[in-house]
């Protein structure tokens, strides 16, 4: 009591638990002013209070809430250094493979495929026209699980290899690639329709891969045709430029889009059309890794069209 | 001892395969007469630095070429061309790598270690013979190698 006189504002407001007749619990936040007599004694001590229970309990709650917050942010960030180490690793593992799998297997085949064509060209006559059937069905082979071995390489060293974006003449690109394939495809009549593409701001390289791959499809696909039509174009879609190549040729049955860009996928077989079915994979990986995207279109025996966007050079130059 | 009796092409080749198919595609243009096939690292340094097992024929001039595999037992092929390239008197040698590996990290090392030439044996055997062959003509025939050094190198047994 001598307290409350010398300094009754420290006794001003007051929190304490209480109980209820029923023997709940409640925080009561207590307003108490004193009256002193002349003596300055306590004369009356008057209180009001508050039921703060609720409120105390959401705070409780907040405080609660908080910590635990904090804890799940510490183990959020524990499990974001443990996946980061298990990703590297995995890809280290990756690059092991890849370089394995290029130093060791492409070994062996080579000379599978070097003692095959040496025994037909030393011992052809002994061997009899069966024979030599025989053994050109195991050079062939090995020169196509050569070339699988090689685009499954390509393909992964695609994932790994750093991106170097600069601005790129398509238009120029388009017909560099599109005479590149013409040369390699000299009996076929492709009459070839680029629209103007414009520049895209892109890793060249590897626009270059893709462009070679859908061109080489295109011409491969509508090798029957007379003449074979192909058609680049951009059609300008807001923030993203999409471009096309379009063909004449086989086409495939959109009930196996989703095959399309699989990798090993393949709509035709080796005897139609030869292929390894990791082109498209590829192509699909370099537009991805450029932000982009890539769908195609088409009808059997009508032809088909590849579709890819790439953010528009001027978008990409804001952000 | 003159360039005639000399080795003119050193092949560093573990695989007996690969070394085999490399020889026949070489023998079809008549460039097996002067060549040393060298089966690891240390066979090459040997060759190179050392005294050369007596089964080896010497040298008195640098040859015109040495077709070096990367991936080898004991001494790797990254070491014996850092050996050869850093040397007063072999850098001088063309060195053309001729691996199965098409990593970019190898390239990049060879060249940075002084590499003529990085060559990807190809898988298919009709390539393969050409580069070899391709490989062969040039830097046996056409091209024109530095001024015959043979007083630097170590094992030059016959004459200084």
């Amino acid at each position: 009591m001598d307290e409350i006189c010398t300094s009754p504002a420290a006794f001003e407001q007051n929190v304490n638990e209480n109980m209820r007749r029923n023997g709940e619990r409640i925080w009561i936040a207590w307003t108490n002013k004193v009256e002193l007599d002349q003596l300055g004694k306590v004369s009356k001590i008057l209180s009001i209070g508050v039921d703060i229970t609720a409120r105390r309990r959401a705070e409780e709650q907040v405080t609660r809430l908080n910590e635990e917050l904090q804890r799940h942010a510490a183990e959020l960030e524990q499990r974001v250094i443990k996946r980061t180490a298990d990703l590297q690793m995995a890809n280290r593992e990756l690059e092991a493979f890849s370089y394995s799998v290029s130093h060791d297997l492409r070994a062996p085949i080579r000379a599978i495929s070097g003692y095959a064509h040496i025994l037909l060209e030393d011992y052809a006559q002994s061997l009899g026209p069966e024979g030599q059937r025989l053994l050109e069905v195991i050079c062939r082979q090995t020169g196509f699980m050569g070339q699988l071995v090689d685009d499954l390489l390509a393909f992964s060293r695609m994932g790994r290899q750093s991106m170097q974006t600069a601005d790129i003449d398509m238009d120029g690109l388009v017909q560099e690639v599109f005479r590149e394939q013409a040369a390699l495809n000299p009996k076929q009549t492709v009459e070839f329709k680029l629209n103007p593409l414009g520049s895209a701001r892109a890793d060249r390289s590897m626009i270059c891969v893709v462009l070679t791959n859908l061109l080489s499809n295109a011409f491969k696909y509508s090798r029957g045709r007379t003449p074979a039509i192909i058609e680049v174009g951009r059609i300008a879609q807001g923030a993203e430029d999409v471009y096309f190549v379009k063909d004449n040729g086989a086409g495939f049955d959109m009930k196996y889009i989703d095959k399309l860009f699989g990798v090993f996928q393949r709509l035709h077989t080796a005897n139609e059309f030869e292929g390894t079915g990791v082109g498209l994979a590829l192509v699909q990986r370099i537009i991805q890794r450029h932000g982009g995207r890539i769908w195609a279109e088409a009808k059997l025996n009508e032809g088909a069209t590849v579709y890819f966007s790439l953010p528009c050079a001027k978008a990409k130059s804001l952000t | 001892m003159n360039t005639q009796s000399g080795v003119e092409i050193v092949l560093v080749e573990d695989s007996a395969a690969d070394a085999e198919l490399t020889l026949r595609a070489l023998k079809k243009h008549n460039l097996t007469n002067h060549l040393v096939w060298l089966k690891d690292g240390e066979e090459a340094l040997a060759f190179f630095f050392g005294e050369p097992p007596d089964s080896l024929p010497n040298f008195a001039c640098a040859p015109k070429l040495v077709l070096l595999d990367l991936k080898l037992p004991k001494v790797d092929g990254f070491e014996v061309l850092h050996r050869l390239k850093s040397d007063k008197a072999t850098r001088t040698i063309p060195v053309v790598v001729l691996t199965s590996s098409r990593e970019d990290r190898d390239v990049a090392e060879s060249y940075r270690l002084g590499a003529n030439s990085f060559i990807v044996k190809p898988v298919d055997f009709g390539k393969f013979s050409d580069s070899v062959a391709q490989l062969g003509l040039y830097w046996v025939l056409l091209n024109q190698p530095s001024a015959c050094s043979s007083t630097g190198l170590v094992n030059a047994k016959g004459n200084p």
